[in-house]
């Protein structure tokens, strides 16, 4: 009989994910293109036989890095030069990213300066919400798919968008059925592990992990539940590319039942509408994802609020990455706004290497304040 | 070594009366009945908002007036309390305690009616003017602006200019009237023609010894920012340039015995303003161009099209533009103005104009043998500053320049 997959498979895959990758091209012997952060139209270049696979750069060691980047820029783009820089994304065949903040800006400037291999493409993400600025965005969307076109040599037909379209709403609708779980009273899953199953998502071929979740999921019903009684948190944040920070976060004995994050339901709440136009469908639900790049903050209060209500958040953990502008200017507005509805917050601004000892008193302080 | 005189430009004076009038001019504009816009200051949309009555006002510049007059303290507390991190842009710091209602210069700016931003320059330019709007209950209108990786292409203007005319529709249902078209052609005539006269001053520096330095030019570019496209602001520049040009003619220069000539990158120190004068002094150093000065110097602008032009000076500003161009500009500058060596000014809370600061410094020692200094502190919040330390390495970067 054959066995059920287990959620630690989700941690190998993305554990091993530079060895997983480097074997699908060598198999398949198709391009692979860096994406930074969650908001590249991934379906184009799936449609064009491209394997997106999402930036998780180094949260240690960054030493090359601080030759061309100060200490003020991001971590989640210091990271990713590191790697680069430490050759350790030699399976790269492009690199993209959308135009979200300046520490973006900055790592697209300097890498077209020194990069002589690796080419860049900077996807344009309005800061509006007017008919022109998504009209242009549309017109950036198609612009983008007219470049990966030149740089695979693959026409991309309206056929090819419909299946990407396909294989990533599935991916989206089972990480929603996954999340479905997390709202029962006893939820047979931890946060640390959606973490991993979302992470592993996308860092390799989207329909072999649509396949694997199916799997996970058709046996995780059966899972022992994590017993009743935890404090419910939801985290909000950046993508967090480090599984020991939330780790951390439930060991003091609260368990993570959501989040507002780049790597949690930020990456697959919204799907893309299937009836419609492919590139106008894809464009709309980029541009109306709920992040502090661009959305207005009474659609981000919205959001928070619902979720709380949704999945029954006890607190909220806002966990900031050290210097990054979008998020530091949200939180006021949005801690206020938790307040306002009473649910108590926690702020944690964190830098790598993570200091644990402190983030450890932080959160436990917090969770007998929940008590 | 006897201490040089340092000579002052005289029209650079007025700059203070001129900063007093604008903010008064707010508070005179709403008791006419007129309205009162907050606008980014990097090419902020005036022409237009001046042909409809409008007065803005720059949180940016209110924020570095405040730190000149050693107020920002309080308003960095307030800001603070209120959960605005440190690390976020220290003018957004400085305005967000005024606005959460710290004590503040003139008794904080006069209330606006809307907020203006242009998003050509940095993060803060929506996030902050997000975090005001909210704030203040106001309307916030924003003109996107695309970053532009290669070359400003026809659909880029396009894209900014009909979002300039949708403003114009947007103001038009503020203030309950059309705007006269060729009052907007009159004003971006007379924002080009300042330009053009800011442009000539500054291309007079490339005169040894320098007609004027970085203190009269951090002043003088204020008319500029805050009333681009009034002919106040035209007589300005016409005055100033009239002092520089009689200087250069007479081989004047802004101290005696000029020995170094220095480019400046990054927003000055507005609370050590100051450390311009010790390398004057000291080393007989004097700045000969500022990158940031020369952000307010875009001309071209045709009035006939006046939605296309405001949104080329939108677009065409030195953030937003590659880096592999500004490498170039850098590299020409130092050419033409026959410059020693960069001051580069790194403001920790201020990525859109630090963050590549050590790559700059590394290309342009490697390809062109070009030295420069990175000083660290904050533009804006006094406490980021160590001033024996930023001395110590000016020392050790003049050194090196006194050793070539």
């Amino acid at each position: 009989m054959k066995e059920n997959i287990g959620v630690e498979k989700f941690r190998e895959l993305f554990e091993t994910r530079d060895a997983v990758t480097t074997e699908w091209k060598q198999n398949s012997g198709k391009k692979i293109a860096g994406c930074i952060s969650t908001y590249i139209p991934e379906e184009i270049l799936y449609a064009a036989d491209v394997l997106p696979v999402i930036a998780v750069g180094n949260t240690e060691n960054l030493l090359k890095a601080d030759m061309y980047l100060p200490s003020f820029a991001c971590s989640y783009m210091r990271g990713f030069l590191e790697k680069l820089l430490e050759e350790k994304y030699i399976y790269l065949d492009i690199i993209t990213l959308p135009s979200l903040c300046d520490s973006i800006w900055g790592f697209y400037g300097i890498w077209t300066q020194i990069s002589e291999n690796l080419p860049i493409y900077l996807l344009h993400y309005p800061s509006a919400h007017s008919k022109e600025a998504l009209e242009y965005f549309i017109e950036e969307v198609a612009r983008f798919k007219n470049f990966v076109e030149a740089f695979t040599g693959k026409i991309v037909f309206e056929r090819d968008l419909e299946t990407a379209i396909d294989v990533y709403n599935k991916s989206r609708r089972l990480l929603r059925r996954l999340y479905e779980l997390k709202k029962k009273e006893s939820p047979p899953i931890s946060g640390v592990e959606t973490l991993e199953i979302v992470l592993s998502s996308m860092t390799m071929p989207k329909d072999k992990h649509n396949q694997l979740l199916e799997e996970l999921l058709n046996g995780l019903a059966e899972r022992k539940a994590y017993p009743e009684g935890k404090e419910r948190l939801l985290v909000s944040g950046h993508i967090i590319e480090d599984p020991s920070l939330l780790k951390i976060i439930e060991e003091t004995g609260g368990l993570i039942v959501s989040d507002d994050l780049d790597s949690g339901t930020r990456y697959f709440s919204s799907l893309v509408n299937e009836s419609r136009n492919p590139i106008e469908a894809i464009s709309e639900r980029y541009f109306n994802l709920p992040s502090p790049y661009r959305s207005r903050f009474e659609d981000r209060i919205k959001h928070h609020i619902a979720l709380v209500k949704e999945f029954q958040v006890d607190g909220v953990v806002f966990l900031t990455r050290k210097f990054c502008d979008p998020y530091l200017f949200d939180y006021p507005i949005l801690n206020e706004a938790m307040k306002e509805e009473g649910v108590p917050t926690l702020h944690i601004e964190y830098e790598y290497p993570i200091a644990k000892m402190s983030l450890k008193t932080r959160v436990e302080a917090f969770i007998e304040m929940l008590r | 070594m006897s201490k040089p005189t340092r000579r002052t430009i005289s029209a650079a004076k007025e700059v203070t009366s001129l900063i007093l009038a604008h903010y008064m001019s707010a508070v005179q504009a709403h008791d006419e009945g007129r309205r009162v816009a907050w606008c980014t200051a990097v090419a902020p949309p005036s022409e237009i908002l001046y042909a409809m009555g409008i007065q803005p006002l720059f949180p940016e510049n209110y924020a570095c007036v405040s730190t000149v007059m050693k107020a920002t303290q309080e308003m960095f507390q307030t800001s603070e309390a209120h959960g605005f991190s440190r690390d976020l842009c220290s003018y957004a710091r400085c305005v967000m305690g005024s606005v959460l209602g710290s004590e503040a210069p003139f008794g904080g700016m006069e209330k606006p009616d809307v907020l203006i931003t242009t998003k050509n320059v940095c993060t803060p330019y929506l996030k902050w003017w997000q975090s005001m709007a909210h704030a203040l209950n106001l309307p916030l209108l924003v003109i996107d602006s695309p970053r532009i990786t290669h070359h400003i292409e026809e659909f880029h203007v396009k894209y900014v200019a009909n979002q300039l005319k949708s403003l114009v529709k947007e103001l038009e249902k503020i203030t309950s009237k059309k705007l006269d078209e060729e009052k907007l052609k009159e004003a971006v005539k007379l924002s080009n023609k300042a330009a053009e006269l800011w442009r000539k001053v500054l291309d007079y520096r490339r005169f040894k010894p320098c007609p004027i330095g970085v203190t009269d030019s951090s002043a003088a570019m204020f008319p500029m920012v805050i009333s681009a496209g009034t002919t106040e602001t035209v007589e300005f520049y016409e005055k100033l340039l009239g002092e520089v040009s009689k200087r250069v003619g007479e081989g004047v220069g802004v101290i005696n015995d000029e020995k170094f000539r220095l480019l400046l990158s990054g927003i000055p120190f507005w609370h050590h303003l100051n450390l311009f004068n010790y390398l004057e002094d000291r080393y007989g150093a004097v700045f000969v161009y500022e990158l940031y000065t020369a952000n307010w110097g875009i001309t071209g602008l045709d009035f006939a099209k006046p939605f296309e032009s405001l949104a080329y000076k939108i677009l065409y500003n030195p953030v937003n533009m590659p880096s592999k161009w500004g490498e170039q500009w850098v590299v020409k500058i130092v050419k033409d103005f026959k410059v020693n060596g960069l001051v580069l000014l790194s403001s920790r809370s201020c990525k859109a104009t630090s963050i590549g600061n050590i790559a700059i410094q590394k290309f342009l020692k490697e390809k062109y043998g070009t030295p420069s200094v990175i000083l660290e502190a904050d533009h804006t919040d006094e406490r980021a500053y160590v001033d024996a330390q930023t001395k110590e390495r000016l020392d050790t970067f003049m050194e090196i320049l006194e050793a070539k």
